[in-house]
Formats: C-alpha cells, structure tokens, sequence
C-alpha cells in the first residue's frame, strides 16, 4: 500500500517548541506569534515531503475538486488550466480563470509560469513522474497523488486539510460523504446475495471497462453491485463485446465523458442479449470527477439506479442539493446534473 | 505468364481459411458444434433458427469484425503493392503520402472540438485532404515525380502530425485518451454498418488496382520505360494514387491506424511469386487479408483484454521484416 498517510507533527518535539514560544510569548507579551507547524507526508512516488503549514501559496495541478469547499480561494497561488472549465470551479468562482493562473496542468507544467506564482507546495499527480522531478530541483516543494481508492481519496482530502489548516471542513466534508455512504449502506446491506445485480462502468469506448482496482470498483463494491470486470487488475481495459455478453451485466454505467450515450448501446443490436440494453438500464454519469467529494452523489445515483425498489424514498435531487448546500454551499442546480 | 503453382492457390484462399478459423474463437464461450449450428440455421433458415446469445456473437459480433478485418488488410495491402510499384521502391507503405497523418487529424479535431461530426467521416475527409495536399504541393515542381512526391508526403505528415499535437495538447485528457485509443488502430467496435461503409468503400478503391493491374508492371520499370510502352504516366499515376487513397483513408476511418500491413503482406508475396503485379496485387489482397484476420483473432484472443490490432502488427511486422531483409528482399526486387 503505497502513500501511507504519515501526516504527523513530530509529537514531543512540536510540544516543546510550542511551549517554548508560548513560554517566549507570555514573557514578552507579543501578539504574534508564529507556529512552526510542519507537515510530513509520504506521497505516492514514495518520497517524504515536508512543509510547513498553513502553507499561503499553492499550486493545484490536480484534486483541486477537494479543495474547492474550503474557502481557501486566497491561497490557491495556481491551478490546473483544466480547473478553469470545471462546471463545480466555475459554479463557485465564475472568475476563476481571471483570478487563479494556470501553470499548465499535470500533463504540461509551464515551469517558468509556475516559478513566477512562488508556491510554497505543488500539488501534482503521479501520472508524469518526471516533471515531479523535474520541478523539485527547481527548488520546488512537490506532492505527488493518485488516489486509486475511495480509502486514499480520504487521505488526500485529509492531507489538503492540513496543508491549508482546514482540518474541520475536510472532516466535516467526509462527514457528509459518509453520511450518504452510510445510507447507501444501510439500504443495500439489506438485498440477499442472490438478488444482487452485475454491473459494469464502460469508458471511453463501449468495450473499455473499469476493472477491480480504482475508485468506480470501490463504488461497485460499496453499493453491493457485482462487476464482473474485478477479476481484472486494472483500473480499465479492453475487452471484447463478446466478454461483455458473457457477463451479461444487468445494469451498465457510462463514463459521463464518453462520446456516446445509453441510447448507442441500447440501440445496438450486438447488445440485444446484454440483459441491461435489454432492459434498458443503461445510465450516463455526470461528468463530475472521481476525485471529488461529489462521488458521494453519484454513489447514491448508482445505487439508486441498481436497486431502485430499495430507494423508493429517497429523492436524488434533494439529496443532491442538500450534499451541495452543505460541502461546498451553492444549490445543486449551480452545476452540471445529472442526466436521467 | 507463370504457371500457378500450389503456392498461387494457397495464398487465394488463405483469407477464407483464416476467417473460418477465426469464426470458432473469441472470449465468448461457443462449441465448435454451436458455431456450425448457428451458421447452418442462417443459411438455411427453414430448419429454425432462435435468437440465442450465441447467434449475435456468430453473427453480429465475429463476423462483421472478421470480414472487416479482411477488408481492411485488401484495402492496405493492396494499395501497398501499388504504391510500392509505382514509386519504384519497396518501403513505401500505404500511409506514406499522409493519409494516416491527416486521419489522425480529422480523428482528432471530431473527439476534440467537433464531437457532433463523427470520427469516421473526418478521418475520411481529412485523410483525403492530406492526400491532395501532398499531390498539389509536390506538382509545383512541375511534374510530378517519383521523389518530390514521398518527399511532400513526408512533409504534410509532418504537418499534421504537429496539429494533432497541437489539438491533443488542447484538449482534456479525457478527450485525450479517446484520440490515442483511434490512433491505435483496432477492430473493437466492428460491426454490420461498419463492414457496408468499408466494403463499399474499399471495394471502390481496390477494383480499379485489380483490372489495371497490368499497367504497374510497365510503370515499375520507370518512367522513359512505361511511356516508350505507350503508357500515359502522368494520367496512370493519378488513377493508382487516387484509388489507393480512397481505400486506405476508408479503412482508416473504420479501423485506426494499423501500420505494416501494407509494407510487410506485399514484401512477402513478392518474395514467394516474384515481382508480377498481374498476380502480385490479387495475391497481396489475399495475402493482407489473411495476415489482418490472423492478427485481429490474436489481438483478441491472446488475453482476456482486447489488444489494439495495430500493437500486434507493428510488434510482428517490425522483427518479420528484419528477417526479410536480411533473407534477399534484395533479389525480389530485382534491384
């Protein structure tokens, strides 16, 4: 298990120094006084990253979704030139792209622009590890994420939290994900093994699935839906239509990005024995990211979709805008929604 | 003409062969016995013929994705043999005057910018843009000829190349990776309305290469050579390029873009029946489709996943062709 959460302030040392400061600041009455909070935090390349906190200039190149609720705008130095057409940055900073720069993004880091903003940390993805590397001997303070579970989602937001000392929001935050996760749970907890249903997530083609690692499998797993995929060790792959109806999922979820919609695969008639374009439960996600505190929501919609019987009750809109109020503090109909 | 030899019929039916054979194989799990069923029942469909799963995976699902695959490997093998010969050179590849490179643009710009025109349909267009640029850029230094003709081929694949850069370093990676995937090249999503557009298409392109096959033979021999036969160059050459270039940019637009085939098929025919093109194109169109059926049934069949076609090719083609040459490319060629 890489990037093990280490964010720790090194206890006895901290405690001495605090009381030494606050000693010094008693002693001479002086208002402020600084606190020598560092955070230390394992990354996913595996190296150690030491800063100190609140840090006031950082540059996000990716999970800037997480840390779109905190009230942090001020101290968000850059952002990912993607962030600036993101319908949830756009929804709570319409002018973003006028009040945070863009340095490039995690694919293509313009170093010189970067250097300009002077962050005191860059956030970043482990997608391209030698920029991470590359920016690091530049002087630069570098953590690298990709978050491949809903488990270290959670550690990344946590790790946001402390890097901009908003360790309550994040909490909070979580709070309410886990106030839907835990309703999801209550609810499917309930459906017998034998009435669980297959699902699969297809991607950016038809015959791409998402198979058992990453954050979809986790999603699957959490709302009691059996992918077929698992078995495979990848975040995605190709496979055959063939392998599709093999499986012969019940329900089927499309990546919101993808350039095709339910109506493809219903009307298609290799699928015509694909038990969920046979029945017509083939549903498009919303664009929104994974890496996000909206996962929440689309969980809720996933298992509303799987196991509509066991949700009767339960109103998505409402759910969802309840969820929006609550995180990030705009009604739901600010951002893109949900299609069917 | 030569006598046939076994080697001549082999080659004819290797393509059904290898498209019976891939019929019984796929990741869907269908008895020998099934397959035959199903097919029995279609062609004679009085003894019934119920839609089972096993049908649409016959059917629908293999089917399509091997004829397409056929098709495709005719269109790039044969317009490798006639490009081959008219250039006057063995390493020239259906691709070389731009084709993939202005498709990989057109791919490009529709997952890019243009989500509402689709992927195939820009491909074509401008795959074929690619092809009369090169054409109209290399007859601005007169005539046009064997070498400013690759040359400006080379170029505008240049060119294009960079805007598919320019257009992938634009887009979000979401996008991003859907451009990537087409550039591999594969037969995933074959289907019926897929195999009407490639037949259609690539039978338009290849037909006319077949009944003037003939012609590359006296054009192969050079210029001063092929007019003292009495054979209008400038016009032949146009015809040959121009169907050539239909065939390829539509087997682009279905399928990606599956390198080798057209470099690798016509080599090898070359070196079984020699440098003929009265029997080297029939047998290169033969000998493509036969290699692309094989290739797709092992891209789908080696693993669990569906491998890119393209990979199999370029990872089988590349070695294949160092042992070519290293074996006497050089003695088939004449030269």
């Amino acid at each position: 298990m890489s990037g093990a959460f280490m964010v720790h302030r090194i206890d006895a040392e901290i405690l001495m120094r605090k009381v030494f400061h606050y000693a010094i600041a008693i002693l001479f009455m002086t208002a402020a006084v600084c606190e020598a909070a560092v955070v230390t935090y394992t990354d996913k390349t595996g190296r150690v990253v030491t800063i100190p906190v609140p840090v006031k200039r950082a540059v996000l190149f990716e999970t800037y979704e997480l840390s779109a609720g905190l009230g942090v705008w001020d101290r968000i130095a850059g952002i990912s030139r993607y962030a600036h057409e993101n319908d949830l940055m756009l929804a709570l900073k319409p002018d973003i792209a006028k009040t945070i720069p863009s340095a490039g993004s995690g694919f293509d880091v313009n170093i010189e622009m970067l250097l300009k903003l002077r962050p005191d940390i860059v956030l970043t993805w482990t997608f391209k590890p030698e920029t991470v590397k590359f920016m690091e001997e530049k002087g630069l303070k570098v953590i690298a994420v990709y978050p491949e579970s809903l488990h270290e989602l959670y550690e990344v937001m946590r790790l946001q939290g402390r890097l901009f000392g908003k360790e309550k929001k994040v909490e909070s935050t979580i709070a309410q994900m886990e106030k839907i996760f835990a309703l999801i749970r209550g609810r499917v907890s309930r459906i017998p093994p034998e009435r669980r249903k297959k699902v699969i997530w297809l991607s950016g083609k038809p015959t791409t699935v998402s198979g058992g690692i990453g954050v979809n499998n986790d999603m699957f797993s959490l709302i009691k839906g059996i992918n077929p995929a698992s078995t495979i060790r990848e975040k995605s792959a190709d496979v055959s239509i063939e392998q599709i109806i093999a499986w012969n999922p019940d329900i089927i979820f499309i990546w919101g990005s993808a350039r095709y919609g339910a109506a493809d695969i219903i009307g298609n008639p290799q699928w015509r024995h694909v038990s969920a374009a046979k029945n017509s439960r083939v549903y498009k996600a919303p664009k929104w990211s994974t890496w996000s505190p909206r996962l929440a929501i689309v969980a809720l919609w996933m298992a509303m979709k799987t196991y509509p019987e066991y949700f009767v009750d339960i109103n998505l809109e409402k759910a969802a805008d309840d969820f929006y109020r609550e995180v990030y503090g705009i009604p739901y109909r600010k951002v893109e929604r949900i299609e069917n | 003409m030569k006598t046939k030899s076994p080697i001549y019929l082999l080659i004819l039916i290797s393509p059904f062969l290898a498209g019976w054979i891939a019929i019984f194989i796929g990741a869907y799990n269908v008895s020998p016995f099934m397959v035959l069923k199903v097919i029995a029942g279609e062609i004679a469909p009085f003894f019934g013929n119920p839609d089972i799963p096993e049908r649409a995976i016959i059917l629908d699902i293999r089917l399509p994705r091997v004829i397409l695959a056929g098709l495709v490997g005719i269109a790039l093998s044969g317009s490798g043999v006639t490009l081959q010969g008219i250039f006057r050179n063995p390493l020239v590849d259906p691709f070389i005057l731009g084709i993939s490179a202005g498709a990989a643009l057109g791919c490009a710009l529709s997952v890019g910018f243009f989500p509402e025109a689709p992927i195939q349909i820009m491909a074509f267009i401008f795959g074929t843009i690619a092809v009369v640029l090169t054409y109209t850029v290399a007859r601005t230094q007169g005539e046009v000829s064997r070498l400013p003709l690759i040359l400006t081929g080379v170029i505008i694949s240049a060119f294009f190349t960079a805007m598919v850069s320019i257009v992938k370093f634009l887009v979000d990676p979401h996008k991003l990776q859907s451009i990537v995937f087409w550039l591999m090249g594969s037969f995933s999503l074959a289907d019926w309305n897929l195999v009407k557009i490639a037949g259609a298409g690539i039978i338009a392109g290849v037909l006319p290469i077949f009944l003037m096959r003939w012609r590359l033979n006296a054009m192969s021999m050079g210029e001063d050579e092929a007019k003292a036969l009495g054979v209008n160059v400038k016009r032949e050459r146009i015809i040959f390029i121009g169907a050539s270039s239909l065939a390829v940019s539509i087997a682009v637009s279905v399928s990606g873009i599956i390198g080798w085939v057209g470099l690798m098929v016509p080599h090898l025919v070359r070196m079984l029946i020699g440098p003929d093109h009265r029997s080297l194109v029939p047998l290169s169109m033969a000998g493509g489709a036969a290699f692309m059926i094989f290739a797709d049934t092992i891209a789908r069949n080696l693993t669990a996943l569906d491998i890119p076609v393209g990979i199999i090719t370029a990872i089988t083609g590349a070695p294949f062709f160092i042992y070519l040459m290293k074996k006497g490319g050089k003695e088939s060629w004449g030269r």
